[in-house]
């Protein structure tokens, strides 16, 4: 009942403003400066009445309540759950309530999930934009990019930093594989997954080809490197911190 | 003297029994396809035929063998006396020295002319090469010899178990039998093999089709996939057109190291103990319909074919150690017979072959023999042994056929074959 009578009383101020608004749009700008000076006297008038409304509402809300009303006021104050302030963050229990509630919000906030990203088709690159010229300064960059973290090193030193090296942008060309038709295939590395390379030839071709059968072939800084991709599956944000094992087997 | 006896237990030895008639012409066809020229590269070929005593000689063998000693050595000087009584082993001979002469090596033609090989026993040749593949697959040469057909050549030096083995087939056919790890750097499509899965892999090329035209795609990836990757490769080979007899000369491209070679003939005259041919039809004509007859086959066989080898290697044993033997059949024939054995080593041609049985038939017909052997030995590392089929090598890559050449054009081929081999 309470809540009734506030929305009332604030529905009849708001119709006093429209109606105020509604005039002056319409006039013109003589006509309005003869109605603001009517106006002036007028709002003298107006502010007595609405301080003598407001002072009516705050004496029925406080002092002039019909007792019924009352009672439910008091009943709705003394339900409200006991609040208790926090006395810092270190019991188990809290801990636990907070990672619940950030794994809710995870859940209802909407992702876009890696299958919806392929069939929206947000990896592949479309055929128009196929073009080896075009990715020749991508591969620039690359030589810049290789030569500031090679730093003129060799031997066991090139190879840790090749490992964890970005190698978007690198000319790459299959020396060894299973299956006979990858053998002689060149091109610059477009984008790297976990499983494969993409890579674009001089035929403007956009060729997808696993890391698992395969041998590479890659120069930098005038030497050459060979990369066994059998032990090379990982993506390019993950082999950054992993640590590599040497191998005795390197068969494919 | 001492016998190792070999056993191996993973060879087979196969028989069969053919008659042929000689009026008809799709039987020879037939038989010529299926026993003969289905077996392609030849290393060796052995001929050896027992010669019928005449009345007149077991008398003389018999009273002085030292006259006989004398007649091998000088038999045309002999007058007129002991003609008759020799004249059968001599026939013989005389018929066979044109085939099995020893040549002497005279300069070959240069290889730029294109003369005919007049003059040189042209049956005998044979070509060493020393290349690269991609030489013998350009264009010209395709085009000149390999299209047509009638093209031989086989790899040298490398072992089909671990290495890799090439074959050019008359039918204009190339194949590659590749080790795992090459196949993976050649980039060329093939087959795994059937006996060694995915340790061996077979390409085939057939020059013939529409896939390796001038100019074409897959012709330009397969010369720029054999070009720099692979070493040089051994081959022997020589060049024959479809039904025709003769060999010819072969211009090879530049850059080819050739050495022109010759078969190595031997012949000569023995005295083995054979069964003669009466032993043998008792074998081979038994009325009876039990079913003990397949036994009673391959006793005679495994017997049979140890007396070839005794008989190839040119071994007269004495009468005392057929116990230790235990061999039937010798112990059947005491006494020993003059023979004629001659031999063929290199890279023999199928056509020769068919040639020195024509010759066999008309020695039979006239009755100057009692029956002929033919031994065909084959190479142990080919990629093909008959039919197109693949060959492999374990223990030992045995490929080897032996007619036996009856009278009344009756025929029985025993094969012996090792177990990665099929016959058909």
């Amino acid at each position: 009942m309470k809540k009734i009578i506030k929305k009332n009383n604030n529905y009849d101020n708001n119709k006093v403003k429209k109606t105020q608004t509604t005039k002056t749009g319409e006039l013109s700008y003589e006509e309005i400066q003869k109605i603001n000076s009517e106006l002036s006297d007028r709002n003298k008038n107006d502010k007595l009445i609405a301080s003598k409304e407001k002072c009516d509402v705050i004496g029925k809300s406080f002092g002039f309540i019909e007792p019924s009303i009352r009672k439910d006021i008091v009943d709705e104050n003394i339900d409200k759950p006991f609040v208790l302030l926090s006395y810092g963050g270190t019991s188990k229990e809290i801990k636990r309530e907070r990672k619940e509630r950030l794994r809710l919000e995870k859940l209802k906030t909407k992702k876009l999930g890696s299958k919806k990203k392929r069939e929206l088709s947000f990896f592949s690159i479309s055929s128009e934009n196929c073009i080896y010229d075009q990715y020749l300064p991508l591969h620039q960059l690359w030589t810049q990019y290789i030569q500031d973290v090679m730093q003129q090193q060799k031997g066991p030193a090139l190879v840790n930093k090749i490992l964890k090296a970005d190698l978007h942008g690198a000319i790459v060309i299959v020396t060894k594989s299973k299956c006979p038709t990858f053998v002689g295939q060149k091109g610059i590395i477009v984008q790297e997954t976990e499983n494969t390379f993409k890579i674009i030839t001089k035929e403007n071709k956009l060729n997808i080809i696993p890391k698992e059968q395969c041998q590479f072939y890659l120069e930098c800084c005038n030497q050459v490197v060979t990369i066994f991709g059998k032990h090379f599956c990982f993506r390019a944000c993950d082999r950054a911190n992993k640590k590599f094992k040497p191998r005795k087997n390197i068969e494919l | 003297m001492s016998i190792i006896n070999n056993e191996v237990p993973n060879n087979k030895i196969l028989l069969k029994r053919i008659t042929v008639d000689p009026n008809d012409k799709e039987q020879i066809e037939n038989f010529n396809k299926n026993f003969i020229t289905n077996h392609v590269f030849n290393q060796k070929v052995e001929i050896i035929l027992p010669i019928k005593k005449g009345a007149n000689e077991e008398v003389e063998e018999d009273n002085n063998n030292e006259s006989d000693k004398k007649s091998q050595q000088k038999p045309k000087a002999k007058g007129s006396l002991l003609s008759q009584a020799s004249s059968s082993y001599l026939l013989v001979e005389g018929e066979f020295t044109s085939l099995f002469q020893e040549q002497s090596i005279t300069p070959l033609p240069s290889s730029s002319n294109n003369k005919s090989l007049d003059g040189i026993n042209t049956k005998q040749l044979y070509y060493q090469i020393e290349t690269t593949l991609d030489l013998l697959l350009s264009h010209e040469f395709i085009d000149k010899y390999i299209k047509n057909g009638g093209f031989y050549a086989i790899s040298q030096l490398n072992f089909i178990d671990s290495g890799n083995v090439v074959a050019f087939l008359p039918n204009s056919k190339i194949i590659l039998n590749v080790d795992k790890e090459t196949y993976q750097e050649l980039g060329l499509l093939g087959k795994s093999s059937v006996f060694k899965n995915l340790q061996r892999y077979i390409i085939t090329l057939d020059m013939t089709s529409k896939e390796y035209q001038r100019g074409s795609k897959s012709y330009t990836r397969l010369i720029w996939s054999l070009k720099d990757r692979l070493s040089s490769i051994n081959l022997i080979c020589f060049y024959q057109k479809l039904n025709s007899t003769q060999l010819q000369s072969i211009d090879f491209p530049q850059g080819v190291k050739v050495l022109p070679s010759y078969n190595q003939p031997t012949q000569e005259i023995l005295n083995l103990r054979l069964p003669t041919l009466n032993i043998i039809n008792e074998n081979l004509n038994i009325n009876n319909s039990n079913n003990d007859i397949k036994m009673i086959y391959n006793d005679f066989i495994n017997e049979w074919v140890e007396v070839l080898g005794f008989a190839s290697l040119g071994i007269n044993l004495n009468q005392v150690k057929d116990f230790e033997i235990g061999n039937s059949l010798l112990s059947q024939c005491p006494i020993a017979t003059k023979c004629l054995k001659a031999t063929q080593k290199g890279l023999v041609s199928n056509s020769f072959i068919l040639e020195l049985i024509e010759k066999i038939k008309l020695m039979l017909s006239k009755g100057l023999i009692e029956y002929g052997v033919l031994n065909i030995y084959g190479f142990a590392d080919t990629p093909i042994s008959w039919n197109s089929i693949e060959h492999n090598f374990l223990y030992g890559g045995e490929n080897d056929q032996s007619l036996l050449i009856l009278p009344n054009n009756k025929f029985i081929s025993s094969n012996l074959i090792g177990t990665y081999d099929y016959y058909c």
